[in-house]
């Protein structure tokens, strides 16, 4: 078993889409995964196309495991949904002892293949208690000029993360998202990554409408557009979620 | 991920995928900061030695047809299974597991000697 945390404090970079498109991938690849949405804003569910819920505060709530509220999506894909309700659970969790352990508890005797955490774009206790939880760190990353800034933020997180808990969270890769081979600057960015990180940078996703439209129809890449860009790549380029996927399988 | 021996991740290591997308990237734009003259020179060169691989041959259609409905089927390119299908010929001929004579029919041709008949 795999849990993976997919993580970055900022906002609108690929953290919902990468989250759904690796655990739906990876389900249809006959693995079990369980999708955990620790965002109130629910994005999960949208992407998803089903109704939106308050899975993940009933569960930490009353005590019970997060298998226990989860809902089938399809053969080897559950998720955790989350809402409104996630923000009381959060002011709930505020005030408690071992709170940054509540993720850990709640997969007591978890059995998936895979759990995978799209955490909310800030450091609350849910963020924190997910990178206790995860035997992996993924960060998903535009090519920007602040990428490079973005992503040590995010590892500068989880080492104090390590030192105050007794996680055992690696950095298992960086995602470059968005990625538009027009540019100049996402070249040097990309570059700049690499000279950072090395071979912990996986293969890009390129930019590609489908994501939106797959999004707003409540779809999943693979449902919607199973040959596009942000899935395959490009033909003399095979990159993608597709390649990442196969990196995700060596973790 | 490869580790040094003091535990470190090696930077060196890049993952494939991630270098052809650095040099493809590095080759493009290296391309577009030239002349116009040169950089259409540049594309011609490339698709020239693109050509160069490309090969015209007579074929009968029903083969054609299965081909291509077998690229469909596994999702590749039609270049790509015959290449597939020329490398497992060649290597049977060579490892003497294949061979062509009984199908060769002898013709009276200035140019040939024999004449294929693969319905055999
Ligand atoms: N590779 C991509 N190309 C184009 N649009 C994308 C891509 N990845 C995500 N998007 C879109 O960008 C928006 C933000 O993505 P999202 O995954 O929700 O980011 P986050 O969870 O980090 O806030 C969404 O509308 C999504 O559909
Ligand atoms: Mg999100």
């Amino acid at each position: 078993m795999a849990i993976i945390a997919i993580a970055n404090q900022k906002g609108g970079v690929g953290k919902t889409t990468t989250a759904v498109t690796i655990a739906d991938g990876l389900a249809r690849l006959g693995k079990s995964v369980m999708l955990v949405d620790l965002d109130p804003q629910g994005n999960v569910a949208d992407s998803l196309g089903v109704d939106p819920g308050g899975d993940l505060n009933r569960a930490i709530s009353n005590n019970m495991t997060l298998q226990d509220v989860a809902i089938n999506v399809h053969d080897g894909l559950d998720i955790v949904r989350s809402d409104k309700t996630t923000v009381v659970l959060k002011s709930k969790l505020a005030g408690m002892d071992f709170r940054e352990y509540v993720l850990v508890n709640a997969m007591d005797d978890d059995n998936h293949d895979y759990v995978i955490f799209d955490c909310a774009p800030s450091i609350d206790v849910l963020h924190t208690a997910a990178l206790v939880a995860a035997d992996y760190l993924i960060v998903p990353t535009r090519l920007d000029q602040f990428s490079v800034k973005g992503v040590v933020e995010v590892l500068r997180t989880l080492s104090s993360i390590r030192r105050f808990s007794n996680s055992g969270c690696e950095v298992g890769g960086i995602i470059p998202t968005f990625y538009d081979r027009q540019t100049v600057e996402t070249q040097e960015q990309l570059e700049n990554l690499v000279s950072t990180f090395g071979e912990l940078v996986y293969p890009v996703v390129p930019v590609d409408t489908n994501c939106r439209k797959a999004h707003r129809a409540g779809k999943t890449l693979f449902e919607f557009a199973p040959k596009c860009r942000a899935l395959v790549g490009y033909p003399e380029l095979p990159c993608g979620y597709m390649a990442v996927i196969n990196r995700i399988l060596k973790l | 991920m490869k580790r040094k021996d003091n535990g470190l991740i090696d930077l060196t290591a890049i993952d494939p995928v991630v270098e052809a997308t650095l040099s493809q990237g590095r080759r493009r734009i290296a391309e577009r900061s030239l002349p116009k003259d040169e950089r259409k020179k540049t594309i011609r060169e490339r698709e020239k030695a693109a050509k160069r691989n490309r090969v015209m041959l007579d074929i009968d259609p029903a083969i054609m047809r299965d081909l291509s409905k077998l690229a469909e089927h596994y999702e590749i390119s039609q270049s790509q299974l015959t290449s597939l299908a020329l490398v497992l010929f060649l290597n049977a001929i060579e490892k003497g597991e294949l061979d062509i004579l009984p199908y060769l029919k002898p013709i009276n041709n200035p140019r040939y000697s024999y004449v294929v008949n693969w319905n055999k």
